[in-house]
């Protein structure tokens, strides 16, 4: 049907259009969406994916161990508190590295492991994404920043693991931990009362 | 500790050393040295030497930061928190708190920072109490939290104190006197006659912060950037495109996706570019708080909006290159080539060997289509006019423009291809005034020869038809000119060296190669023009537009490959038709979906009044404990009348007017009013349709709805104005 020439003509034209069809919006995670399902090696060498834990609740957790945001919450004892919880809830607690090799909170795996170990952190899983396509997958800014994702995959809370974005220990006697309540909420079958809120801390040390 | 090639093994060490003895290792965060300020140093700092008693002294927060590091502004931006203080202080005395000179930013793909370096005076106010005694020391004490961060961070967190004689008499001022008074400058101020509206445009997730200059205000936007003092209200990392629309700029910004719920207004600071400066004292830093309403946000063309280089526009000189250039290649379309000798030759003959005369030829003919030309761009900015009279804009910010010009690119890209033939009436030109032999005739075929010549050139000339209609009067008759005057060069340049002829390329296949390379600028041209409507109208706009053009395609194809009716077989004829039909359908769904159908004659049959507006009808209605519905409109605004129809008459709307009882006031600007053009600029308008919401409390302020309606949009609009106003929940603390 096509003569060779309209054929070729058509086929370039079309094929010059298909970068800009293909040039997909940049996306965010949104409340109410089905998380970004993604697989990521842990600190023993193996995969863990997103999805098998479907039917379960997953906290997301973006951590770099020297962060001074990180180690407030740690060293207080604020997130290993909230780990061991949730997890005796059956929650799966699950932080993700996104500093790329070279930069803060960075380490091999064994260093990981002893850093976990030492920090007294309760977590099922540290994965590393040390190219950073999980933490801009889902718009990771800072550490802390958590996400609740519920156990139809659909994400429920993101931003701070609570409203008061300082240093001072202290300032967690009046802090709302909002991880805490979104799940409490969630688990009562309630409404998330602020389902997104800002994440505050140290920047995600991505590769530059 | 924090240098990362030796921060590995020491860290190692450390965390090892931490197991063994059990220390926490979230310590580790801090320098091992015991610097509790460590890459800076923090001070008190006061403006004047000592304190008189009832009055209020400056003094301030001085961070002095090691190179390389930052410390952050009141909105860290993406990362990171800014400087806290916890004072101490004696009875009676009070604090205010930080005034924050504009910060800088620092960019972490995809994160940004709004930092300081090297130095910074976080200045603020304290109140000497009346009975503080003259003669004794008053000891300022605070707690002082700051980050300091270059990759990595680390908190800063120190006692500072300073000790300041009270005084009875004038305060002397202090060593750092100078840096305070350096530091207010660059503490934003109010601009006196500059006006700021705040939009947010909920269907894109896009705000916009528009900014009116006061007209003696001589200075540019350019590069200007906006610091909002709330977290997580706008994307910080994104660049601000800034947009003019009218006598507004509009920068515009994404939503931050950590946005937990929308302020009631947009304050920060809008921060003008390097050798920029408003007002007598140069300050370049301007105090914004705006009502966020929701509402359109005027976008333009991203090429100029990007513009960085500001070199974004060309100039009017080059424009003319340009066009010039574009005319001369006009003059290689393979149904002009071949008249180009013949033409030149006619000359040649009437001029019977006297050169001058058939220089006089040549040049007449040139004016003849140089002024063709520019009828044409008075012809088209004429009709611009007229559709700007209308309330048609001719510009990139309406989709539907934007659409059609689209489908003309890869029109013309498909002609040049060969996919399908405008006529080819060109041939006749060589006959065109043969038989006269004065200047008056050459000047006539100049005219004709341009007429003539446009179902040839009509395609390749699309470009600059869409920039007479797009760009300013002038420029457009720069371009025309221009094309006429290249079109019209081989002419002129032949009749000054008829012996060039010799030299020209014979008409052959090349020609139509030429066409066909033409084609791709064209559709690159395309390409950019989807790209600028993705940017409005989302993805699924633009790949409805792209199958369009697909099918549109296809009709032309279809048309062109079947024979003329009279010799075509039933299939062929079948194929004609269906190819006509896919691109009238094409074009019709393709641009058809950003146009705003044709109102039709209005049959209101629904009983509700309308009061015509006055100046003071809002505030009487308001005073009634009504709200007020007022719609702007004009009979000549389509828009209007498809709200109208569609919106204002639906069943369920007029209903909701009713059982609420809100007052129904119609603005009819089909002859510009004066009274409801201040009532329009006060809401930051200057054309219609605008459909205001005014609250019953007459303190609150009118709501903007969109300007296309929906009449779910109306009866939302009614039902936050009605009920209880939905609060939104504000997890973390702004200011």
């Amino acid at each position: 049907m096509l003569s060779p020439r309209s054929t070729g003509a058509l086929a370039l034209a079309a094929s010059l259009l298909v970068p800009v069809a293909l040039d997909a919006q940049e996306t965010s995670p949104e409340i109410g969406d089905a998380a970004p399902t993604f697989t990521l090696p842990d600190t023993y060498g193996t995969d863990v994916d997103l999805s098998q834990f479907s039917g379960e609740w997953v906290v997301l957790e973006w951590l770099n161990y020297d962060c001074p945001y990180v180690g407030k919450h740690y060293s207080s004892g604020n997130i290993p508190g909230q780990q061991e919880k949730w997890k005796a809830q059956g929650v799966k607690w699950l932080a993700i590295v996104s500093s790329a090799p070279g930069t803060q909170g960075y380490f091999e795996p064994d260093v990981m492991n002893a850093r976990t170990a030492s920090e007294g952190s309760n977590v099922d899983a540290v994965l590393l994404d040390p190219d950073g396509t999980v933490g801009k997958m889902y718009d990771a800014q800072t550490t802390p920043q958590m996400f609740v994702i519920d156990p139809d995959g659909i994400l429920r809370y993101m931003g701070g693991i609570d409203d008061t974005p300082t240093s001072r220990v202290e300032d967690l006697e009046t802090a709302t931990q909002l991880v805490d309540q979104a799940l409490t909420e969630l688990m009562a079958g309630q409404e998330v009362s602020v389902p997104v809120s800002r994440p505050y801390g140290c920047s995600v040390k991505y590769a530059r | 500790m924090t240098n990362l090639p030796t921060a590995l093994p020491r860290l190692l060490r450390f965390g090892a050393v931490a197991l063994l003895i059990g220390l926490p290792a979230g310590l580790t965060a801090q320098p091992v040295d015991g610097d509790v300020t460590p890459y800076s140093d923090g001070t008190f700092v006061t403006a004047t030497e000592s304190f008189t008693p009832g009055t209020t002294a400056r003094i301030g927060l001085h961070i002095r930061i090691d190179e390389g590091w930052h410390t952050y502004w009141r909105n860290a931006g993406d990362s990171g928190s800014e400087a806290l203080l916890d004072w101490n202080l004696p009875d009676g005395w009070a604090a205010g708190e930080f005034d924050w000179p504009f910060p800088e930013r620092f960019e972490y793909p995809p994160l940004m920072s709004y930092a300081y370096e090297d130095e910074v005076l976080l200045p603020l106010d304290l109140q000497i109490p009346a009975d503080a005694r003259p003669g004794t020391t008053v000891r300022l004490a605070a707690k002082a939290d700051w980050l300091v961060c270059d990759e990595v961070c680390l908190f800063a967190v120190d006692s500072l104190s300073l000790e300041v004689p009270i005084t009875a008499d004038e305060d002397a001022p202090s060593e750092w006197a100078a840096a305070f008074e350096a530091n207010a400058l660059r503490l934003p101020a109010q601009a006196e006659g500059w006006e700021f509206q705040a939009r947010t445009d909920p269907t894109d997730e896009a705000l916009g912060l528009g900014v009116t200059t006061p007209a003696e205000w001589d200075g540019s936007l350019e590069g200007a950037y906006f610091y909002p003092h709330h977290t997580t209200l706008i994307d910080h990392f994104r660049p601000q495109p800034l947009a003019v629309d009218a006598d507004t700029a509009w920068l515009r910004f994404q939503l931050n996706s950590f946005n937990g719920g929308l302020p009631e207004r947009m304050d920060g600071v809008l921060v003008l570019a390097e050798g920029q400066s408003f007002g007598p004292e140069a300050r370049r830093a301007i105090a914004v708080d705006a009502a966020l309403l929701e509402g359109p946000i005027p976008a333009q063309a991203p090429v100029m909006a990007d513009g960085a280089e500001a070199s974004g526009q060309l100039s009017l000189l080059a424009a003319l290159g340009l066009a010039a250039l574009g005319g001369l290649l006009l003059n290689l379309m393979p149904c002009v080539f071949p008249v180009l000798s013949l033409k030149v030759l006619g000359f040649v003959e009437h001029a019977s060997g006297d050169r001058a005369t058939l220089r006089r030829h040549g040049y007449f003919f040139a004016a003849g289509v140089i002024l063709s030309f520019l009828a044409l761009a008075g012809t088209l900015i004429a009709i611009r006019a007229a559709g700007a009279e209308v309330g048609w804009g001719f510009q990139l910010q309406n989709p539907a423009v934007v659409t059609a010009l689209i489908f003309l690119m890869v029109a013309v890209a498909l002609n040049f291809l060969g996919v399908f033939e405008v006529g080819n009436a060109l041939t006749r030109l060589g006959a065109v005034g043969a038989d006269e032999s004065g200047y008056r005739s050459s000047f006539l075929t100049g005219v004709l020869a341009t007429l003539v010549a446009t179902p040839c050139t009509a395609p390749f000339m699309g470009a600059a038809v869409a920039a007479a209609l797009l760009r300013p009067p002038v420029e457009g008759l720069v371009i025309f000119g221009g094309l006429g005057a290249g079109m019209a060069l081989p002419y002129v340049l032949l009749t000054l060296r008829p012996a060039l002829l010799e030299r020209l390329p014979r008409p052959g296949r090349w020609m139509e190669t030429l066409r066909q390379a033409l084609a791709f600028p064209m559709l690159a041209v395309a390409i950019w023009l989807l790209w600028v409507l993705g940017l409005q109208v989302g993805m699924g706009g633009a790949a409805a537009v792209l199958t369009a053009l697909l099918v549109f395609s296809l009709g032309a194809w279809m048309l062109h490959r079947t024979p003329p009716a009279s010799v075509a077989t039933a299939s062929q004829k079948f194929a004609r038709v269906a190819g006509v039909v896919l691109l009238m359908f094409s074009l019709g769904w393709g641009v058809g979906r950003f146009v705003q159908p044709a109102g039709g004659a209005s049959a209101d049959a629904v009983a509700v009044s309308w009061e015509p507006f006055t100046a003071s009808i809002v505030d009487e209605r308001r005073a009634e404990g009504r709200a007020v519905f007022v719609d702007f409109t004009a009979a000549w605004c389509i828009t209007c009348q498809v709200n109208k129809r569609v919106a204002l008459n639906d069943a369920d709307v007029t209903s909701a007017f009713v059982d609420r009882d809100v007052a129904l006031v119609q603005a009819d600007w089909t002859r510009r009013d004066d009274t409801i053009a201040r009532e329009l600029e006060a809401l930051g308008r200057n054309g219609v349709p605008v459909y205001a919401l005014y609250p019953a409390d007459p303190t609150a302020p009118p709501r903007l709805l969109p300007n296309i309606l929906t009449p779910r949009i109306v009866l939302d609009a009614l039902e936050s104005v009605a009920g209880p106003s939905s609060t939104t929940v504000e997890p973390t603390q702004e200011d």
